[in-house]
């Protein structure tokens, strides 16, 4: 077995029960590449070597005793830094929580993918407390996109999606709030999953908005998603919000259609090509519009300040002076913000999510674009759109946020362009049928229209 | 519906006469303003107005209750 080959979760796996690998050798080689291109990239919080080697070999003992330690056999993933790791302080992508104690135990999500086999090999960057799209943390530095170091990855998960879309592991765990999975997938290329709200357990991350946070998967193929769907989906009293279960079943052929008005109107061409030979391929059945899109997103973005600056209260009281600039100012302001703000967000909320709902009553799946622009460089605040600019930080979200706020899940895969860096559409489907937004994406994987790819530098090793 | 790309809740804009407000309602919530930045505070502020304007917009029936115990 060629060890220095990138290779995606579910070949990791196979070539460890084939015996063609081990465990432990497939940690090693995913220590090296965090050590190797981790500081290129900004990735990395923490390499969690020891531990990883401990658990690797536990593995490879199972395995040689006759056990399946299950179908994630031996695959090294990271995790975002606000996922509590035993004896590891949470930093949620702040200097804050610093001195805070290390945590006494893994978060759910760590545990399940280890239940089914896996091995956490790493921490990662993110932006602060997760109230970012832009992959620039004041205190830990820029987290950069593999496919071109000037570019931003995306947030607010950019660590775990610059780590797996750069090949440095094979899965990432990340988390979306208002899209903090889906931009930066978009943006690096990537396959992700942002899970139905309330079937994955949080328990144990560090929170944000406690009515739209989801624990989700950044992978470079769809059958690593399923796989991860598998290991992490089911109810958890610890997190209660996690009250239920994803289906079982998959519609023999689902009907598509794109959304359309809101989501053509602030996208460059690029984005809108790739929509379009994505719906084509998958034989979409027209356009549809929400007419009340951009009131969604509003109320979004007022829940999300709302609840962000009222979690973050004590720390704006005591510790103003060590937030990062870009966050601090804003939770203010979204714990300034009078309860009518919050509360008449919910109400529209609640007629949203029956809006989107009736639209998927006629249709399996909706299709849109993820971001409006393909990642935008570090040093650009704007880039033009229609001939104007465009602020680039208020933007990244335009198009996850008022999905997210209905609760339904949604699978982003990537569409490379030759010489340019990806961009990504948004598999939308109906609550609890995530596995037919993946078998949607799994069509597209396999007909060579989405597809992500480890850019040539990080395949030395 | 025209998507406004002017300031938002990633960029401060014009604060309006919201600077006053920003220091009267921080005192109640007792945070000190030293460590922020008034002007930038109010700005963002005024942008989650203006959002907030168009969320009131959507005329909803009065049985429509919040969403504060979220299912999807």
């Amino acid at each position: 077995m060629d060890m220095s080959a990138v290779l995606t979760a579910t070949e990791v796996s196979a070539a460890i029960h084939a015996g063609s690998a081990t465990a432990v050798g497939m940690t090693t080689v995913a220590i090296e590449r965090i050590n190797r291109f981790g500081d290129d990239l900004g990735a990395v919080t923490e390499c969690l070597a020891d531990r990883a080697l401990r658990r690797a070999a536990a593995v490879d003992a199972e395995l040689a005793a006759g056990r399946d330690p299950g179908p994630l056999t031996g695959v090294p993933f990271g995790v975002k830094d606000m996922y509590d790791v035993e004896g590891v302080t949470t930093l949620a992508g702040s200097t804050i929580l610093a001195d805070d104690p290390p945590a006494a135990k893994d978060a759910a999500a760590i545990q399940r993918l280890e239940q089914a086999g896996a091995v956490l090999v790493s921490t990662f960057r993110m932006d602060e407390f997760a109230y970012n799209f832009t992959s620039q943390n004041a205190h830990y530095g820029l987290i950069r996109n593999p496919h071109d170091l000037d570019r931003m990855a995306g947030g607010s998960s950019s660590g775990s999606a610059a780590a797996a879309a750069a090949g440095l592991v094979p899965l990432a765990v990340g988390s979306d709030t208002n899209g903090s999975i889906r931009v930066p997938a978009a943006l690096c290329g990537l396959f992700s999953w942002k899970p139905t709200f309330g079937t994955v357990s949080r328990a144990g991350s560090y929170p944000f908005v406690d009515s739209l946070d989801c624990v989700g998967m950044f992978a470079r193929s769809v059958a690593d998603l399923v796989a991860s769907l598998n290991a992490l989906q089911g109810t958890d009293p610890s997190d209660p919000c996690c009250h239920s279960t994803i289906l079982d079943s998959v519609g023999s052929k689902p009907r598509i259609g794109v959304l359309g008005g809101y989501f053509r109107q602030s996208a460059v061409p690029e984005v809108l090509d790739a929509l379009d030979r994505v719906a084509e391929a998958l034989g979409s059945t027209g356009t549809i519009e929400l007419l009340h899109t951009a009131h969604a997103r509003g109320a979004a973005q007022l829940i999300t300040a709302s609840t962000g600056g009222q979690l973050h209260l004590n720390h704006l009281r005591k510790r103003g002076q060590d937030f990062d600039p870009v966050t601090r100012d804003r939770l203010l302001a979204g714990a300034l913000l009078p309860a009518d703000a919050y509360l008449a967000s919910q109400r529209l909320r609640r007629a949203w999510c029956s809006e989107i709902n009736e639209a998927l009553r006629e249709l399996d799946v909706l299709l849109a674009p993820a971001v409006p622009f393909p990642a935008p460089l570090h040093s650009e605040k704007y880039v033009e759109v229609d001939g104007a600019p465009f602020l680039i930080a208020p933007n990244l979200g335009l198009f996850t946020q008022p999905i997210s706020l209905a609760g339904v899940p949604v699978v982003t895969v990537p569409v490379q362009r030759p010489g340019a860096t990806p961009v990504g559409v948004q598999v939308i489907a109906r609550p609890y049928e995530d596995r037919t937004a993946l078998a949607v994406a799994a069509r597209l994987e396999a007909a060579g229209l989405a597809r992500a790819t480890v850019p040539e530098r990080f395949r030395e090793i | 519906m025209t998507i406004s790309t002017g300031p938002g809740l990633g960029d401060p804009g014009d604060s309006g006469t919201l600077d006053g407000y920003v220091i009267q309602a921080a005192a109640v919530l007792d945070v000190s303003l030293a460590d922020f930045d008034v002007a930038a505070t109010a700005g963002y502020l005024a942008g989650m107005l203006r959002v907030l304007r168009l969320v009131e917009s959507v005329q909803l029936p009065n049985e429509v209750t919040p969403a504060t115990i979220f299912r999807a």
